[in-house]
């Protein structure tokens, strides 16, 4: 009640105000009545009443003070002070805004682009219930086999739903037109039901989609391919020369986002009764935990289920062991968030530019509050109290922080719209639109809050209660005043320049290591080297020999073809990696189960190692005569080489390959004859552990994906038309998915480095902007505080290039400071990330490729460019000291 | 007659308990209160603006009284404070309180 009258009261003050004004004259006038009825003149009585009822204005102040918020209100009157005063330095109000705006918006746009990968919950109904069920055990697998799912199925009671996908593959698409090729992810019929996610056209998967599959069209493809047709809900497509109806099209905004959203989803029920599905590890599972039911309940009820898979019949396939036990995760964060390294690290490294914001504006603020020493002393003089006073500091600091939080908040919105888009493909996995939402709000309110408190703070605390209750006598000239703001000021300066050095070091490792990563040798030619990737699908390919005579056949007319200096084709290319393979040397005992060596498997044609210029180390290559039924070879790299054979040739070697599954290179089981030793290709990227590879010939183990790399020298856009009309004439309903340059290949590698790089150069140049900023205006305040000084001297003889370097000195000093403080800052830092930007083989990628966090060099560059732009910072302010005219600074006396 | 300000040192919150008492007759506009308390208490408590105003805006903020515009006797628009049900039982709960204190003073000034 009390509350609610405040409120409604304060909302209507100026009503309130006049009300009382009013009624207090009523009180006097009716006070005046009696006297005069007593028998007093009129004059006299009005002095009466007057005299009677005491100071009018102090009891209307009182009256209204128990009703208003004075604390409110003198906020409210400190605020509209703290705007005036800005509005009355605009200069210094644009620098002060527009540095927070800068800082706030990278901050933020770095924030909200994190938050959209890591922590954001996943855009379903109550996405926290979801999660994913992993098993335990057997090998490296920890997906999930359809014996598991019926199992599970069938007797967990934590569970509302328990669904599965597979990882989405690439299909061949024909609704009428054009063959297209698209990605689709395989998806049980209860998936959108576990995710209650339905699609905004159409219907989701049921039950009655079991038997014959459906498909849901994501709105992109429905878009590219259908345009935008609602008539094709109900329609029949063919995927993979498969028929299914059309049921549903997601929405725009409908993403999965644990997952790359395919072009569509086809429903599949995984059968626990035909042998190689039943035991086939290619599901993974996640679920919906029932109202009530905990994740760990539900891990203890699938665990306790999972020894029981043991005792049905031997399974079909040895790494397919029944799962020793499950574990369940979150879904979010079992399948995303995998890229936080990169993404936390820019997070800090934006922390550390909003920091060095704070301390340039911190420097501002302290010195407009020492030049306020006699303002301050009237308003004290005036009854202001010393809460008054540090009121009004924190007030005006929140005023800039809450403007540079507006802007930066603009700029945010354009910031979030450019990063996503400048940000290597692979970068974020979620392809969530970054958006700036309720979450990226509430952090920008915090960091604002943050730095308000900082601005407001800094110069309370650092000048000192004693400074800011000065006397009048001293004018507002004093000394001791510039004593506390020079060493209030050079702290921060100092802050500014060790924050600055972090950044700038952590800036030259990144171009240090990028510069490294361009003289990496990568094994293979990529000039004037053009791929193009085909998709062998439908029935017609089911058979190796169909796949082999395509392939024959395409190389054929591709090499007849005007202009093309070579052809040759492969399941995968270098820096596009290929499936894993496990194998166990012939003439060795065999290794336990689960413990044999695998190498990244490839099956080329014989051109293949010529076409793309990778060298061979020993024995031959492939030929024609390698083909099905002749003995069966194999290439091996030079890491494999030298990691299984140590010290002995290869060459004439037998490997055992064992039985894998994978859908990219058909092979055989069985032994192969080494014949021959190639050099190493970077299999996925530029920095990487090199891998241990396997070459087969594609006669014998057919490849299921296709890669024609031709040898030309002319352009893509020159050749796509006949290589698509030779793609044509040999098969009419296959798409050619792409054609580009195995140098864009390269470029699109190292787009990742390159952005990294480019990222933290711009944090550090503008770290190192903001502190050489701070540092000129420390240097020409001082130089103004010493004018007469400066005066005195030249005037009693000292030359002016002494004056220089006196001037000098003070800056070189406070550089020499904060680059102390900055490096033993980077060593710790280095200490404390340890290995977290390197490689680590079967652990994370690299951020950094062949320089250490300590690296010397980058570190001294680092210091030396510090200095130098310290130098250059402090060169114009000590060069206005030496010319200081002697006359004018001794007559300002 | 002495020319105050201020009531007689009053024990705190009996200033607004006396108000309430006056209003329970009926409405009654600032100045009528501070009049019927003068007279009523035979000149002792004279309660100037700077204390009845804001003791009135308390009152006010808590619900115990409400204020309209109205007509004073001879023509005059002043403001009318009527008791509220909430603050006529304040009333009687501080009354009480009231009773007991004074009760307890004057035992102590009694005995002690």
């Amino acid at each position: 009640m009390r509350w609610l009258n405040r409120i409604r009261w304060a909302v209507a003050r100026r009503r309130r105000d006049d009300e009382l004004a009013e009624e207090l004259a009523a009180h006097r006038a009716l006070a005046q009545e009696r006297f005069e009825r007593e028998g007093l003149p009129p004059e006299a009585a009005a002095e009466a009443a007057r005299r009677a009822l005491g100071n009018a204005t102090l009891a209307r102040e009182d009256a209204r003070e128990v009703w208003a918020w004075p604390a409110l209100e003198a906020w409210g009157r400190d605020a509209r002070h703290g705007v005036r005063l800005l509005i009355g330095q605009p200069t210094f109000a644009l620098t002060a805004i527009i540095t927070v705006a800068l800082g706030m918006a990278l901050t933020t746009t770095v924030f909200s682009v994190v938050d959209g990968e890591i922590w954001k919950p996943l855009p379903f109904p109550q996405p926290d219930r979801l999660v994913a069920i992993f098993t335990t055990g057997a090998g490296h697998e920890r997906r999930a086999s359809a014996a598991d799912l019926a199992a599970w199925r069938a007797a967990a009671r934590g569970f509302d739903e328990i669904a599965a996908f597979r990882y989405s593959g690439r299909g061949v698409l024909r609704a009428g037109g054009a063959p297209a090729s698209v990605l689709f992810m395989p998806v049980t019929t209860n998936f959108f039901a576990a995710l209650r996610m339905v699609p905004v056209q159409g219907r989701a998967f049921g039950p009655i989609d079991a038997r014959s599959g459906a498909v849901v069209l994501s709105d992109a493809a429905w878009r590219t391919l259908f345009d935008a047709d609602p008539g094709i809900l109900g329609r029949r497509v063919l995927l993979d020369g498969r028929a299914y109806p059309v049921v549903g099209i997601a929405g725009r905004d409908q993403r999965i986002e644990f997952s790359d959203m395919p072009d569509l989803f086809v429903s599949f029920e995984p059968d626990p009764l035909t042998v190689p599905e039943r035991d086939t590890r290619d599901l993974c599972a996640f679920g919906r935990l029932a109202p009530g039911a905990t994740l760990s309940a539900a891990q203890a009820q699938l665990g306790w289920l999972a020894p029981l898979a043991s005792h049905l019949p031997q399974p079909s396939c040895q790494r397919c062991q029944a799962p020793r036990d499950v574990r369940l995760e979150d879904l979010r964060s079992a399948y995303t968030g995998w890229n936080w390294r990169p993404l936390l690290f820019f997070l800090g490294a934006s922390v550390f530019v909003l920091l060095l914001t704070c301390g340039n504006i911190g420097g501002l603020l302290v010195a407009r509050a020492l030049g306020r020493q006699r303002e301050f002393a009237i308003r004290r003089a005036l009854g202001a109290g010393e809460r008054a006073l540090f009121r009004q500091l924190l007030i005006e600091g929140a005023l800039i922080a809450i403007a540079g939080a507006a802007v930066g908040l603009l700029m945010t919105a354009w910031g979030t719209r450019l990063l996503p888009a400048s940000l290597p493909s692979d970068y974020l996995t979620r392809n969530t639109h970054v958006v700036l939402d309720a979450r990226v709000f509430l952090f920008a309110f915090a960091a604002c809050t943050g730095t308000a408190l900082v601005f407001g703070v800094t110069p309370a605390l650092l000048i000192g209660r004693r400074t800011l209750q000065p006397s009048l006598a001293t004018g507002g000239r004093t000394l001791g005043g510039a004593v506390v703001q020079r060493r209030a000021r050079s702290v921060l300066v100092v802050g500014e320049i060790a924050l600055a050095l972090v950044l700038l070091a952590g800036a030259g490792l990144f171009v240090n290591s990028f510069v490294r990563l361009l003289h990496v040798p990568l094994g293979f030619r990529p000039h004037h080297r053009l791929l193009a990737r085909i998709t062998l699908a439908g029935p017609r390919y089911d058979h190796d020999e169909a796949r082999v005579r395509f392939i024959d056949d395409l190389l054929e007319k591709t090499r007849a073809l005007p202009g093309i200096a070579g052809a040759a084709a492969a399941s995968t290319v270098p820096l596009g990696s290929g499936p894993p393979i496990r194998f166990v040397r012939g003439d060795r005992p065999r290794p336990a189960a689960g413990h044999e060596p695998d190498a990244i498997a490839r099956s080329v044609t014989p051109g293949y190692f010529a076409v793309l210029g990778i060298r061979r180390l020993a024995g031959r290559t492939f030929t024609a005569a390698d083909r099905r039924g002749s003995t069966p070879v194999a290439i091996v790299n030079e890491t494999l080489a030298r990691t299984l054979f140590a010290g002995e040739s290869p060459v004439g070697k037998t490997l055992v390959l064992l039985p894998t599954e994978n859908s990219v290179v058909r092979m055989t089981p069985g032994p192969v004859q080494i014949i021959g030793v190639a050099s190493n290709v970077k299999e996925v990227g530029f920095n990487e552990a090199s891998f241990d590879g396997i070459y087969l010939p594609a006669a014998q183990a057919s490849p299921s994906w296709l890669r024609l790399v031709v040898r030309s020298d002319l352009p893509a856009s020159v050749l796509v038309g006949p290589l698509r009309r030779a793609l044509l004439a040999v098969d009419p309903t296959l798409p050619l998915d792409s054609l580009e340059t195995m140098d864009d290949l390269v470029a699109e590698a190292l787009r990742e480095d390159r952005f990294n790089a480019s990222l933290i150069a711009v944090f550090a140049a503008f770290a190192v902007l903001l502190a050489a900023l701070g540092l000129y205006g420390v240097m020409a305040w001082s130089v103004e505080q010493r004018r007469q000084e400066f005066g005195v001297r030249i005037a009693l003889g000292a030359r002016r290039a002494g004056i220089l370097s006196l001037a000098l000195r003070q800056c070189t000093r406070l550089g020499l400071a904060g680059v102390a403080i900055g490096l033993g800052l980077a060593l710790v830092i280095a200490r404390l990330l340890g290995t977290a930007l390197y490689l680590v083989p079967r652990e994370h990628d690299g951020l950094l490729y062949g320089v250490t966090l300590t690296d010397p060099l980058t570190l001294s560059l680092a210091c030396a460019v510090l200095l130098f732009v310290a130098l250059l910072a402090g060169l114009v302010p000590a060069r206005r000291a030496s010319i200081v005219d002697p006359l004018i600074a001794l007559r300002a006396e | 007659m002495g020319v105050t300000n201020q009531a007689p040192d009053l024990l705190p919150g009996t200033l607004d308990m006396l108000i309430l008492r006056a209003l329970l007759p009926g409405p009654l506009h600032g100045y009528g209160i501070a009049e019927r308390l003068r007279q009523v208490s035979r000149d002792v408590l004279q309660v100037g603006e700077s204390s009845l105003y804001p003791a009135l805006q308390r009152l006010l903020l808590n619900g115990w009284v409400k204020a309209a515009w109205g007509l004073s006797d001879n023509n005059r628009r002043a403001r009318y404070y009527t008791l509220t049900p909430a603050g006529r039982k304040h009333l009687t709960a501080e009354r009480r309180e009231f009773q007991r204190l004074i009760d307890a003073i004057q035992i102590v000034l009694d005995t002690a």
